[in-house]
Order: C-alpha cells, then sequence, then structure tokens
C-alpha cells in the first residue's frame, strides 16, 4: 500500500523548470499566447530549492514574483517589469507590435540580491517619471531585507534611494501601495509585511495587541517628499500575527477619501481601514463583514455589478474539484472554529470571498452564488473588462509549489519517508521534501455575465494550460484598446497573452482615459470616473496596486456597454470635479488634467428617503440561544434543526382593537407575552404560567379561539432537536385566555404529541364552526432524516382535542392555509426540508392529498417557509417558498440533484445520513474519508488512506446494492421561488438574484411603498451550519417591489430600502396598531427583536 | 501427502520465522507486525489496547484449545464443540497460535489485510482441523469485539468541552476533538465496571497563590522552565505519542510512535525473551498483560470525561505564562487520570506476578523511533519512572499521576488475584 503511495506522490527530484502544459487548441479565442521567441521575454522566477532555502526554511517559498505595468519612458506604450524571489528581476521596454527589450542591465537594476517579492510602481517623487519599490523578505538579516526604491532618473536608468526618502522599510515585505492618503497632493505609502515565524500556540488577545516592527504593516506619510512611519498614530495593525499578503487601495464607502483592504494569511483577520479623513484609519472588517476568507491571498477590489459601489474579493484555496478537495479537507472542527471567533479572529471560511457592497456598511458575500468561490490555490485576482462589453471579467492565477498540504502526506507519507531516510532531521526533511508531487494548475478566466454570475471561459478564452503563476497585471500592450495578460511564473517563462477582441473584430466598447496631476501625484492615483449610459453608471478607480505582488500605472480602461454614453464625471484625488457631457463618443481616447478640473467634490445627493426606517428597540426581547451543537449528535446531517425561531404570534389579547405579540421562547427561556398601547409601544404582560414552561423549545404558536369563549388563546408548538435520552420535552401546550392571563389546559385536552413539531395551523376543516388545528412534525429525537407523523387535531367545540388524522409528511418546517381553487375553501398547503410542496384539501368527509392536480411538477428543495398572497393582483392567492437559496456550493438541477441515503448502513441502529452532491457532472459523498470513517467505523478497513477515498463515489464506496435499497431524500432546486396561482395549479416563477442570497426563513407581503401594489419582504440567514457550508448571512431584508400585473419584481437596493436587519431572522409579522398604522416585527435568532416601521406613516 | 512433504510444509514456515530462533521471540516478532501496523494506522491509546486484548485472547484460546490443562481457557468465548477439539504437535501449535493472532488482528485492524501474507503463509504449514479451529475461534474472538460497545460508539453524542478555567480545552497545534469520549461503555474483561476503581477526585482548581492546585500547577510550570536534560530525556522516552503533529507554515504532518500500551506489550516481550520463554509461556504472558490494559484504559477514560480536567499547557498560558509550552505535544484528552501512571502501574503489577520484583531488563521499545535505550532495575521502576515522566513533559499535573498509580496499581493486582489461576509459576528461569 505504502510502496503505491510512494510512487503516487513522487515526482521530479528537483522542482525543475516546467514547461506549461498547453491545453488543446480553442477556436477563436479571446486572448492568445505570444513566445518569448515574438516577444523577447524570456523572464522566468527561478526557485531552486537548496537545503538551505526551501519551502520548510522560509514558509512563503512558494509564493512566487509580482509584475509591474507601466510606462517608464513616457513613450505612450506600457513597459513590463518582472520580480523574481532568488535573483534580480528583469525590466523589459515596449517596442511596440508585442516586442520588447530587456533593458535591466543598462536601467541599473541588476545588482541587488535577497528575496524580492512584490513590485509596486508610482511616481513616487512626483517628477513625472515611474519609479519601482520592490519589497523584500525572506530569512535575511534586515540589510537584506530592506525594500529598495529604485527613482527613475529619466533616462530609462533608476537609482536606488530608499533610506533617504525613509521608505528602506526592514520588515519582511510582500507589497506596498503609493496612494494620497491625506488629499495633500503627494503620495503616501502603505507596507504589507509577514511573519517568518510560527504562531501555533499562543495568547490571542496578548499576541494580538503585541507590535511587532518586522511583521508588522507600515503606513508611511510623505512630507515634502520623505516618509514618516506614522503606523501608531494612524491606527494601523501591526501585530506579529499579520501574514500580509493582499493589498488594495479603494475608496470603498464612496466618500471621496481612499481605504485600504489587507488580507491575512493564517489564523489572523482580515483588515478594513476607512479613512477618517484626518491622516488616521478606523479599521471596521468586524462590524461591516460577517465573514472572510480564511488564507486570504491575493484580492482585488471593484465594482462588479455596476451599481457604483466598490465590491470586495478575496482569494483562499479552496480546489474546485471534488478529489482535491477531499485530499485537503479537514473535518469540520467546531471548537477551533468558535475559538477563533471568541478569540477576535471572526468567521474565517477556505473559500474566495465576494463581498457586495450595500453601501451602507455592510456587505453581502456571494462568491458561491457567483461562482468564483473555488479556483485551488489561488494567488492574483484582477478585475477588468477583457471583452469591453461593460461588466468587469474576472483573472485568477494559481499554483502551490509541491502538494504538501495533501492529507495522506500529513498522515502516512512523511512520517513514512522520514523514517526511512538517513542523516540529521534538516536533510532529512530536505530529502523528503523533493519527492513530493508538484501539480500545476490551470488559471482562471471568468466573464461577467451580468446578474452577478460568472462564467468559467478559461478554456474558450485561450487561457487554458497548467503552470504556477502568481502575480499578474493587466495592460494594453499593443494599444489597440483591448487589455492584454502578463503573469509571472514559477520555473517557467512569463505568461503574455494578447487579447484578440480587435482581431477577431469583436471590439467592444471603451472609453480610454489619460489622467495626469499637476501636484506630486503626478499619475492623479486614486482618481474616480463615472460613466453614464443610457443603461446605467459604471466606475473606474485609477490605483495601482491589483491582485498579488503586482501594479499597474496605466490609463484607465473603462470598458462599456455598446452604448454611447451621456455624460463622463471624473472625481481627482483632492476632490475637485471634471465633467464631461458633450461630445463623447465610443472607443474614445480621453485625455485629463487635473488643474482643469473645474467643482469641488459634491457628494451625491442621498437617496430619497428609505422605505423603512429601524425603531430604537423598544420591545425588551432578547432572544438567547443555548448554543447547542446538532452536529454533536449526528455528525453528518447537513442542516442543523435548531436555531430555528424566534417564531411570532399576532392578536388582540384584551380585545382593545390593537395587536398584541407573542414571542416564542427558546429552550430555557420563556416565551414573552407584549400587549400593544394606544402609542404603538410594547408592554410586557406577566405571565406567570407561561414563564413556567420556559424548559420547552417553543417551535411555532398561534392565537385562535380553542374553546369557543371569544377570546384569542394561545397554542404552542413545542421542538427542537436533541439526542434521542436529552429530557427535552415535546408536549405541545395549549393555553387558555382567562381574562388576559393565560392558563395551561388541564391534561388530556390535548392527545399525546409529546414529538418535536415545527407549525400548527388553526383550521376549521371540517366546516363544524370550531378551530381544529393541524400540527406539522420536524424530525426525531437524534434520528435525522427521520421524522413523526404529521397531525389533524379536531375540536370538540370546547377546546378538547383528538387526533382525526395523521400522516408522515417529512420534516415538516411550514405550513398554511390558502384558497387555492377559489371556491371559498381554504386549503391546506405544507412544506419542509427535502420534501417538495404538499397540498391538501377536506373533501367529501376526509382529508385528501391534492398536490399532484395543484403542484404537477415536485420541486423538492429545502424550504423553510410558505407565504400566501395576491401577488400579481389578479385576485387569486399566490405562494412563496423560501428555500436554502443558490448562494451554495452544492450546485443542484433536476438532472443533478443534491440526494440523502440514510439507511442504517453499519447495522448499529441508527441511521447514516449521507449527503451527496454533483461535482462536475458526477454525484460524490459529501463528507469527507474523516467523517466518514468517524460515522461508519468499518469504513476505515477499506479508505485506509485519503486518496483510495477521494475519487470514490457512494455505491463505491458502500456498495451498489446498498445504496440502491436505502432509503432517499433529494433536493432538486435551491432557490426560493414564488408560485403564480393559475386556475388553481401553482407555476414557478423566479424571483430577483438577491432572494437567493442566503436561506429565506421568513416572508412578509403588504403594499409597503404605498403605491397600490403588493411589495415582498424576505429574510432568513443560517448563522449555525456546517463549516465547510459555511455562514449564509448575505441577506439584510430583501425587499422586493411588486410590479403587479407585469408579474415581475425587482429588488429594492438596501441604501433605498433602508433595511440593514444584522443575523438569522427567523419570522415577520405585520402588528396592526391604531388608525391604520401597523409595524413589522422581525424575530432574529439569539439578538433582540426588531420593529420596522414604513417611512410614509410618519409617527 | 507424504510425510516428507509435510514435514516440510511444517518446517518451512517456522524456518522462516526462525530469523528469530527462540520461540518466545518468534511471538514477540509475531506480535511486532501487528504492532507496525497500529502504528502506521495512527491508533489512539485506548483503541491499540482494545486490539492487543483481542489479539492476544485469540492467539491464546488457541492454544488453550490446543492444551488446555497448561493452558486452561478464560471463558470469555463460547464453549468450544467437541468436535474442534484437538491436538497438534509443537510447531503446528505455534503456528496455530500466530494465525489466530494475525486472523484476529487482519479483521480489526483498519490496514489488517497487509498481514494477509504471512497469514496465507502460515496457514498452509497447518493441518485443515487445526486451521478450523483457528477460524471458530478467531470467529467467536471477533464475535465478542463485535458486541463490546465498539460499534455503538458512534451513536453516542461527539464531545462538547465544558466552559470555564477548569475544564479541558482542545489544544494544539491541531486542536482535535477529543479521542473516545465514551470509552466506559467498552465491555471490560476483569473489571465488574469502569468506575470499579475511580479515584480521588482531582484537587480542585483554584488559582490562589498556595492553594493545593496552585501548587500543582507551579509544579509544572516550573519543571518544564528548569530545562533539565535527563528530565526531558525520561520525559521524551515515555513520550508514546500515536501521533505528533508538526507543523512549518502550511505544512502539517504526523510523525507517529507507538502507544502507552505498545511500549509495555514491548518490555513484555523483552522479557519473555530473555527468559527463554516457550511461546506458549509468551502467549500466555502477553495476554494476561494484554487484558490488564484494556480494562486499564477503560477505567482512565471513564474518570477521564467524569472530571474533564483543564491541562496544564491551557491553565499555564491563561493565567501564568502566556508562552510556556510543555516539553511534549499534550494529547487529545482530558488530563485526569495520566493513563500512563495507570497503564504502566497495571502493567508493573503484572509482569512483576511473572517475572519477579527486582527483575532487570533493557528497554530497546523506542529505538526504532528514534529514542535511546534505558535499563531498569524493575517493572516497578520503570513503571514509577514513565508516571513521572508525565510531569516532566508538562502534560500532567502530580494529582493525575499519584491517583492514576493508585487506580493502576489496584487493577494490576486485581487481575493478579482474578486470574491467578491463569499466570505461570513464578518463574525466571528456562521455562517449557
Amino acid at each position: 500500500m505504502f510502496r503505491q503511495l510512494f510512487q503516487g506522490l513522487l515526482f521530479a527530484p528537483t522542482l525543475g523548470f516546467v514547461v506549461p502544459q498547453d491545453s488543446k487548441p480553442v477556436e477563436d479565442p479571446l486572448f492568445e499566447a505570444v513566445t518569448s521567441g515574438q516577444t523577447g521575454i524570456t523572464f522566468a522566477n527561478q526557485l531552486p530549492e537548496t537545503p538551505d532555502l526551501n519551502i520548510i526554511t522560509y514558509e512563503y517559498f512558494y509564493n512566487g514574483g509580482g509584475v509591474g505595468a507601466g510606462d517608464f519612458n513616457n513613450d505612450g506604450l506600457v513597459d513590463l517589469y518582472f520580480s523574481a524571489n532568488t535573483h534580480p528581476g528583469r525590466l523589459y521596454l515596449n517596442r511596440g507590435n508585442f516586442q520588447f527589450e530587456d533593458i535591466t542591465d543598462k536601467a541599473g537594476l541588476h545588482h541587488f540580491s535577497g528575496w524580492t517579492t512584490g513590485v509596486s510602481l508610482a511616481d513616487v517623487n512626483g517628477d513625472g517619471w515611474l519609479d519601482i519599490y520592490l519589497c523584500r523578505s525572506g530569512n535575511h538579516p534586515p540589510e537584506k531585507r530592506r525594500n529598495l526604491l529604485f527613482l527613475n532618473n529619466g533616462n530609462l536608468t533608476f537609482t536606488e534611494k530608499a533610506a533617504s526618502l525613509g521608505l528602506a522599510d526592514a520588515g519582511y515585505s510582500t507589497m506596498a501601495s503609493f496612494f494620497d492618503m491625506d488629499r495633500d497632493g503627494d503620495l503616501d505609502a502603505y507596507v504589507l509585511n509577514h511573519n517568518v515565524k510560527q504562531f501555533r500556540n499562543f495568547d490571542a488577545a496578548y499576541v494580538k495587541n503585541q507590535i511587532d516592527p518586522d511583521a508588522g504593516d507600515h503606513l508611511y506619510e510623505n512630507r515634502s517628499g520623505i516618509f514618516h512611519d506614522i503606523t501608531r498614530e494612524a491606527g494601523i495593525r501591526s501585530n506579529p500575527l499579520g501574514y500580509g499578503l493582499g493589498l488594495n487601495i479603494s475608496d470603498i464607502n464612496s466618500d471621496g477619501w481612499p481605504d485600504i483592504y489587507v488580507s491575512n494569511d493564517y489564523v489572523e483577520e482580515d483588515y478594513l481601514y476607512l479613512n477618517k479623513q484626518d491622516g488616521s484609519f478606523r479599521e471596521v472588517l468586524k462590524e461591516q463583514l460577517p465573514h472572510i476568507s480564511n488564507f486570504s491571498m491575493g484580492l482585488d477590489i471593484a465594482d462588479i455589478n455596476n451599481d457604483g459601489l466598490q465590491d470586495i474579493f478575496t482569494l483562499d484555496m479552496l480546489p474546485r474539484d471534488n478529489e482535491r478537495q477531499k485530499l485537503l479537507y479537514a473535518p469540520d472542527n467546531f471548537e477551533l472554529y468558535n475559538n477563533m471567533v471568541e478569540n477576535g479572529f471572526h468567521h474565517q471560511l477556505m473559500r474566495n470571498m465576494l463581498h457586495l457592497n450595500n453601501g451602507n456598511g455592510t456587505f453581502s458575500e456571494i462568491g458561491q452564488l457567483a461562482g468564483i468561490a473555488d479556483t485551488d490555490w489561488s494567488w492574483a485576482a484582477l478585475f477588468a473588462d477583457f471583452n469591453n462589453d461593460g461588466a468587469k471579467d474576472l483573472f485568477v492565477t494559481n499554483g502551490y509549489g509541491r502538494d504538501m498540504i495533501n492529507r495522506d502526506f500529513m498522515k502516512f507519507y512523511a512520517n513514512a519517508r522520514l523514517k526511512h531516510l538517513q542523516g540529521d532531521t534538516d536533510s532529512k526533511m530536505f530529502s523528503m521534501l523533493q519527492s513530493i508531487r508538484s501539480t500545476p494548475l490551470q488559471n482562471y478566466l471568468f466573464e461577467n455575465q451580468g446578474n452577478l454570475h460568472f462564467k468559467d471561459q478559461t478554456i474558450a478564452w485561450g487561457l487554458g494550460g497548467a503552470d504556477f503563476a502568481h502575480g499578474a497585471a493587466y495592460a494594453d500592450l499593443d494599444n489597440d484598446g483591448d487589455l492584454d495578460l502578463v503573469f509571472n511564473r514559477m520555473n517557467a517563462q512569463a505568461g503574455i497573452y494578447r487579447n484578440r477582441s480587435v482581431e477577431t473584430g469583436k471590439t467592444g466598447n471603451y472609453l480610454r482615459f489619460y489622467l495626469s496631476s499637476h501636484t506630486a501625484n503626478t499619475q492623479a492615483l486614486g482618481t474616480s470616473i463615472k460613466v453614464f449610459t443610457p443603461d446605467g453608471i459604471r466606475i473606474f478607480e485609477k490605483q495601482s496596486v491589483h491582485g498579488f505582488q503586482s501594479s499597474m500605472v496605466l490609463p484607465v480602461h473603462a470598458g462599456l456597454p455598446d452604448l454611447t454614453p451621456d455624460s463622463i464625471h471624473v472625481t481627482w484625488p483632492d476632490g475637485k470635479m471634471t465633467r464631461l457631457t458633450e461630445d463623447i463618443r465610443r472607443r474614445q481616447t480621453i485625455t485629463l488634467h487635473h488643474q482643469d478640473a473645474q467643482v469641488p467634490f459634491l457628494k451625491e445627493a442621498p437617496p430619497q428617503a428609505t422605505l423603512f426606517r429601524p425603531v430604537p428597540d423598544t420591545l425588551r426581547y432578547l432572544h438567547r440561544e443555548m448554543m447547542v451543537n446538532d452536529f454533536k449528535v449526528q455528525p453528518l446531517i447537513p442542516n442543523m434543526v435548531s436555531y430555528h425561531g424566534p417564531e411570532s404570534a399576532i392578536g388582540d389579547i384584551n380585545g382593545d382593537g390593537l395587536d398584541d405579540l407573542y414571542l416564542c421562547g427558546p429552550e430555557g427561556q420563556p416565551g414573552a407575552l407584549f400587549l400593544q398601547n394606544r402609542s404603538g409601544k410594547f408592554i410586557p404582560s406577566q405571565q406567570p404560567l407561561l414563564a413556567a414552561d420556559a424548559a420547552y423549545e417553543d417551535a411555532y404558536a398561534e392565537f385562535f379561539d380553542a374553546d369557543g369563549d371569544n377570546d384569542l388563546d394561545l397554542y404552542v408548538v413545542s421542538g427542537g432537536y436533541g439526542a434521542p435520552d436529552s429530557g427535552l420535552p415535546l408536549q405541545d401546550r395549549l393555553y387558555f385566555n382567562r381574562g388576559g392571563l393565560f392558563s395551561p389546559a388541564d391534561q388530556g385536552t390535548l392527545p399525546n404529541l409529546a414529538f418535536s413539531g415545527s407549525v400548527a395551523v388553526p383550521w376549521d376543516y371540517d366546516k363544524d364552526g370550531d378551530l381544529d388545528v393541524f400540527v406539522g412534525a420536524r424530525v426525531e429525537q437524534g434520528r435525522y432524516p427521520y421524522a413523526p407523523e404529521s397531525v389533524l387535531l379536531a375540536n370538540d367545540g370546547k377546546g378538547s382535542f383528538t387526533v382525526a388524522w395523521k400522516q408522515p409528511l417529512g420534516m415538516v418546517t411550514h405550513a398554511l392555509l390558502l384558497d387555492v381553487d377559489g371556491d371559498g375553501n381554504q386549503e391546506l398547503a405544507v412544506c419542509g426540508e427535502w420534501s417538495s410542496l404538499l397540498f391538501f384539501a377536506y373533501r367529501e368527509g376526509s382529508l385528501r392529498d391534492i398536490s399532484s392536480s395543484v403542484f404537477p411538477k415536485p420541486l423538492y428543495g429545502w424550504w423553510n417557509t410558505l407565504h400566501a398572497a395576491d401577488l400579481d393582483g389578479d385576485g387569486d392567492t399566490d405562494l412563496i417558498g423560501g428555500n436554502w437559496g443558490t448562494n451554495s456550493s452544492i450546485r443542484v438541477s433536476e438532472k443533478e440533484p443534491m440526494e440523502l441515503f440514510y439507511d442504517d448502513f453499519d447495522r448499529n441502529g441508527y441511521p447514516d445520513p449521507i449527503l451527496c452532491a454533483y461535482i462536475e457532472g458526477v454525484s460524490y459523498p459529501f463528507p469527507t474519508r474523516d467523517e466518514m470513517t468517524d460515522q461508519m467505523v468499518g469504513l476505515r478497513k477499506k479508505f485506509v488512506t485519503y486518496d483510495s477515498y477521494a475519487r470514490m463515489t457512494l455505491p463505491g464506496i458502500l456498495s451498489p446494492e446498498e445504496v440502491q435499497a436505502s432509503p432517499r431524500l433529494q433536493v432538486n432546486t435551491l432557490e426560493t421561488l414564488w408560485f403564480e396561482n393559475q386556475e388553481g395549479i401553482f407555476q414557478p416563477r423566479s424571483l430577483p438574484v438577491e432572494v437567493n442570497f442566503a436561506p429565506i426563513h421568513a416572508v412578509l407581503s403588504g403594499d409597503f411603498d404605498n403605491d397600490g401594489v403588493c411589495d415582498v419582504l424576505l429574510a432568513g440567514n443560517a448563522e449555525q451550519t456546517r463549516i465547510r457550508i459555511g455562514r449564509s448571512d448575505a441577506n439584510y431584508g430583501c425587499l422586493l417591489k411588486g410590479m403587479g400585473s407585469k408579474r415581475v419584481f425587482t429588488c429594492v437596493p438596501p441604501l433605498a430600502s433602508g433595511l440593514a436587519i444584522q443575523g438569522a431572522v427567523r419570522s415577520l409579522k405585520k402588528i396592526e396598531g391604531t388608525g391604520g398604522k401597523w409595524q413589522i416585527i422581525a424575530g432574529v435568532n439569539n439578538r433582540a427583536a426588531l420593529l420596522l416601521i414604513p417611512q410614509h406613516q410618519r409617527p | 501427502m507424504s510425510l516428507v512433504v509435510r514435514l516440510l510444509f511444517i518446517l518451512f514456515p517456522c524456518y522462516m520465522l526462525a530469523v528469530e530462533k527462540r520461540p518466545a521471540g518468534i511471538y514477540v516478532h509475531a506480535l511486532k507486525q501487528v504492532t507496525d501496523i497500529m502504528v502506521d494506522d495512527v491508533t489512539s491509546p485506548v483503541a491499540a489496547a482494545r486490539y492487543y486484548a483481542y489479539t492476544t485472547l485469540a492467539a491464546y484460546e488457541t492454544l488453550s484449545a490446543l492444551q488446555p490443562k497448561d493452558y486452561p481457557s478464560f471463558g470469555y468465548l463460547p464453549v468450544k464443540p467437541a468436535s474442534l477439539l484437538s491436538t497438534a504437535r509443537t510447531g503446528v501449535r505455534d503456528n496455530a497460535v500466530l494465525l489466530a493472532m494475525w486472523k484476529t488482528a487482519a479483521a480489526l485492524l483498519p490496514s489488517g489485510t497487509r498481514l494477509r501474507p504471512a497469514l496465507d503463509s502460515i496457514a498452509r504449514s497447518i493441518p485443515s482441523e487445526i486451521q478450523n479451529l483457528v477460524e471458530h475461534i478467531t470467529r467467536q474472538t471477533l464475535n465478542r469485539a463485535g458486541t463490546d460497545g465498539f460499534r455503538q460508539l458512534n451513536n453516542l453524542p461527539r464531545y462538547t468541552p465544558r466552559r470555564g478555567e477548569a475544564f479541558w480545552q482542545p489544544t494544539g497545534p491541531a486542536f482535535m476533538a477529543p479521542v473516545e469520549p465514551h470509552w466506559r461503555t467498552i465491555r471490560t474483561f476483569l473489571l465488574d465496571s469502569a468506575s470499579q476503581f475511580t479515584p480521588l477526585p482531582p484537587v480542585p482548581f483554584d488559582m490562589t497563590v498556595g492553594s493545593p492546585f496552585r501548587q500543582l500547577l507551579d509544579e509544572v510550570h516550573t519543571i518544564v522552565l528548569e530545562k533539565n536534560p535527563e528530565k526531558e530525556g525520561i520525559a521524551r522516552f515515555w513520550d508514546c505519542n500515536p501521533y505528533h503533529i508538526s507543523q512549518i507554515g502550511h505544512i502539517e504532518f504526523g510523525i507517529k510512535k507507538i502507544s502507552p500500551g505498545g511500549h509495555w506489550m514491548g518490555i513484555a516481550g523483552i522479557a519473555c525473551i530473555q527468559n527463554h520463554l516457550s511461546l506458549p509461556a509468551t502467549a500466555q504472558t502477553h495476554v494476561l498483560l494484554a487484558l490488564t490494559l484494556h480494562d486499564a484504559f477503560i477505567a482512565c477514560w471513564d474518570e477521564k470525561y467524569r472530571s474533564h480536567r483543564v491541562r496544564p499547557e491551557t491553565a499555564i498560558r491563561a493565567a501564568l505564562d502566556k508562552s510556556w509550552q510543555p516539553v511534549l505535544q499534550t494529547p487529545p484528552f482530558p488530563e485526569y487520570l495520566s493513563g500512563h501512571s495507570v497503564a504502566s502501574s497495571a502493567a508493573a503489577q503484572v509482569l512483576t506476578h511473572i517475572f519477579g520484583p527486582s527483575y532487570p531488563f533493557a528497554d530497546d521499545t523506542e529505538l526504532e523511533f528514534g529514542l535511546p535505550l534505558r535499563s531498569f532495575a524493575s517493572f516497578e521502576e520503570a513503571a514509577r519512572e514513565a508516571s513521572i515522566s508525565r510531569l516532566y513533559g508538562g502534560i500532567h499535573f502530580r494529582d493525575a499521576i499519584d491517583q492514576g498509580i493508585w487506580q493502576g496499581t489496584r487493577i494490576g493486582r486485581l487481575a493478579c488475584s482474578k486470574l491467578s489461576s491463569y499466570f505461570p509459576h513464578r518463574n525466571r528461569k528456562r521455562n517449557r
């Protein structure tokens, strides 16, 4: 076995020169590689491994080099600089027509040593000539680590002057960025550093407060040409845990001042510094980004959805294919994860993150929905419009020198190899290292298709082939109007790719802006350009640093749709503006000078009053969860059942014409009753008999007149999840309203309902004048996905109930009544986890399943909630089904559903629920090898190594017969949908993509904007999930403006809706008050309840 | 088949195994192959003890079936049908014992199939009726193993650390989930229950200077800071950490060694060889030790997951010294009691009962893992050193060691008395 393992992991003993593997030729690709024979660019980042210098002695040995693209001789052609790690880089002068001349030696850039990392271009001394700042790191003494500033002498020679300008930063530097931090007309500098020491067992609070001059980042203020370290005063973090790998400057909050994003590898969280406009910054990441990438490497910031707001994209190391994922993933470790959060490291998940800027201090992370979350070990991310269609595309480089993150390496190979080697530890480690496989990877090129989706065009656009690529840049090297690509490769010649838009006649549309400034910031870095076209706006920032260890100082390339722009607003770094409103043509080059700027900066008029305003917390209800972990009971289930509350019940308890409110209580906390007073405030009502039942986990509650005495009684469904012997009380409770005091019904009033329930629907199904109750069953304790039978309870007219009907309906999550066919009778609609929508009608004396006639095509989803309303204004009742959403790594369809096989495969008395999902056309089990063998110990014999498991499908792991015979559930849609009632049959319809950012758990409809048309509010999120699935928190309250008979909804942007609801919303209910006023109560899991008031209701 | 050929079949594998010419060595070498697989598979100390118990039990019960007067059956397995009772010559008997060991190991261990070639080879030298006997005993042994609660372990909830400074928290570098929190549910051989020898509760957590706990804490803290080479050497010798995780940048890998139980099984082997014991006597020694270790770990784990006590490194870094690291890597389970103290003390009782109280030996079990040879004047001395080594290693408090010694000693004595009729007459010389 180990012999095969050795062979599998062996490769060339030395990490030799790799010829990038070409892909098969593609018809008419957008890009084509230009050979070194034509360009003259023979640069390769040579990385010879030696016993003294290798990945073990220096942990960033495989990080690669960078690219600098800029015009060093002001001849209008973009030149290229490549940095290398172990030898000096090379400078290539652009001679036109994709021919370059190596002028490194003549330029004086050939005679330095040390370990070079990032290259940052800028006109640092403001003399009109582009300079080169090189960062250095490595296990070297400070003198060999000091960063180098090569000032351009104006004649294609350079002189190193870092020390005399105060920029000879001796830290372990990755990158630097020059930008005008304080808008005083000169360029300041941010230097991004990393640590070379390990931090494994440490006290987080203690270490986070230390200052490490070599590992911590530095901010330098330019005062009359000399740079001064203002790190502390400016509020910049500089602790030893900063393994900074990515740096971008951008005006993220649209206030005209440049902000900073730093992405950190390993455990330290990323940093988002907002410019305080006084020479300092405020670090706000944890407030604004609910979760981030874990091993953050390169990043880019750009407006990817053309809403005028800068979005943030950070890279991590998640592979796309099943096999590499299975070889890489560690099992979920909840204690470690929670520990990181508690120690201030925030929620970090191992995948790329696309943070969509909502413009209000919140971001929605939608990398999975966008299709760009998994690009393997990624370095550079570059957003640019490569096909000139007005949407910014994405290029990602990736590759890691050797496959040591492989779990077989960790568990078997390393030890086995070391045991066999002779010599001291260091030489043994080096020998072992040299025999580990090295796998070049394909980079990624995505086309932005609009609607927040990116399509993988890597092969079709000519970027196929495998290599180890790191720093990258884009530039129009041949000045033909499209952007070419350049990237730095390890042990291979640099990649130069010509964009063939022009050659293939698909020139597209763009504007090219040449900007210059009379200030010391001669290149006008920090200028923001907004182009108005008939279809909307597009913004472009001139910043020098994008991606990884690379920079570009270029004219601004503004890719546009095929429309003539109406006007252009240019905001210069100091806030002055230039406005162009006439004579704008397509594909035009526009030259602008800062000194011609006309007007001072005008912050855009704030949007009109928002539709909602939150009410300060007048409702004193803080939902406090017992922090349970359902995955400790059944480690393989895909979702937790817990954290489903608080639901709420609305009703006029005391007959004063005002809606009152009951908020469900989690286990250990009583439910709370509030009475509304005439001023719209909610006063807690003392209910000792409700308080006595705090031990129950309230899953649902409804007010209805159970005993026929014309007041509203309270029915509470008990739910929750735990081990079979957990002792959680599960019997539902009925409380009779006795003059405003609720007292529990006597025993026997309800039959035995001691199962975990999810919903109760009062329903006079038999039309005998009293209200009966449908109770939906949620799950069997400790035996997900088995669920008890759901029941229909018949009321004897006096508030005593018996079971009239029961049937297993799966794991029901919600139900409601609606008149499906408009005959005046109500039918029951039921939804659930792993279910399709079910419909029941009471006809001819029995309850009938009418699902197939009302909902002909079953849609199996992870449905959380249903909502009924006339959404299209045609007089009948439509439905909305809240589902998990499509912001998920698991993609499902009818042909490629997600499945759950849950037989007791190992015959030890409990179901073994195995989730399977399709990846690249094949259905694979979701659990890792360790998770699977932890559940079914016998499998350890079959799959000793991770490699033996990595490619297996479930029939291969168990047997085809066992899988065939197993009970099975499926999901073929994760989309939240609305269902149009067409003469009693529901037709699924899509909703705006924003609805699918996160699981929807609560829906409310109403005319929120007072225009006579029904609108919809959807909320949800899931904060407690499997770590590998990750918390889904991109929804802050999604408001859809109804379009009535057009049957199309549009999403109201957060800045207009005024919604920024934090947390996992589990209920939305409308509460009526005096004089037609109403509010919305949002039950938020483990947080305070929220009240929302529509703006059009003045207080 | 002619007699000559039959003899060849019998002698050939014996010749193969006669790399170890002495019969004790043959058994020890065979068990070492099982140990090697356990090490490669990364087997926790408790799981290892269980594997040793069942593999040596199958071996011994085979011996007993062939020589019931000298080696009575333990009675853990159902009575064999009369049709399977048999006799065999020495060579066949010895091979049958090894076959039973390997067949059981092949079935239980994740990588057990690696024993197939050796197993098949030795099986060919055994007449079919003896093979049937071995097959029967192996199956019975596996039945008992299959119903000892192990298969139900993964139905039980996974561990959630308790909140509070007194309680165990996952430790670095990997912060793994703790090993086998429900091991107390495994069926014992000797103990009437996992809690038969419940120790005193741990010294209550109290950071007040001068309190009993604070003194324990300070002691660990100080001893490690001393950087005494001899103590550090002792700690490393008895590390017995099946999986030590090394991390360099993004690179992480595990270094493997035998478990505490494996170390003592190795010591038993050294004594058997040193005393030139026959293979049956070696099998007897090993099963007595293995059954004892099996129950010792159940009892120890019962207490670990009753007291959920914090490890020194967690408490020290929280309150005393933010950069303190133990000498050894803290194993992934709660602190009280010290597993090595329990196991070593129990083992010493059993081996002393067999080989005598002042039995000197040279312990070479750790040489293959890059550690030196250490010599001991007695099993007791070795056990005491193993126990205190955990304090030197910075991974235990002294009370966990002292009470661990108490519990282990009790369990060892119980084994000696309850199984007294299974022990050989005390004999340090040549044995039949």
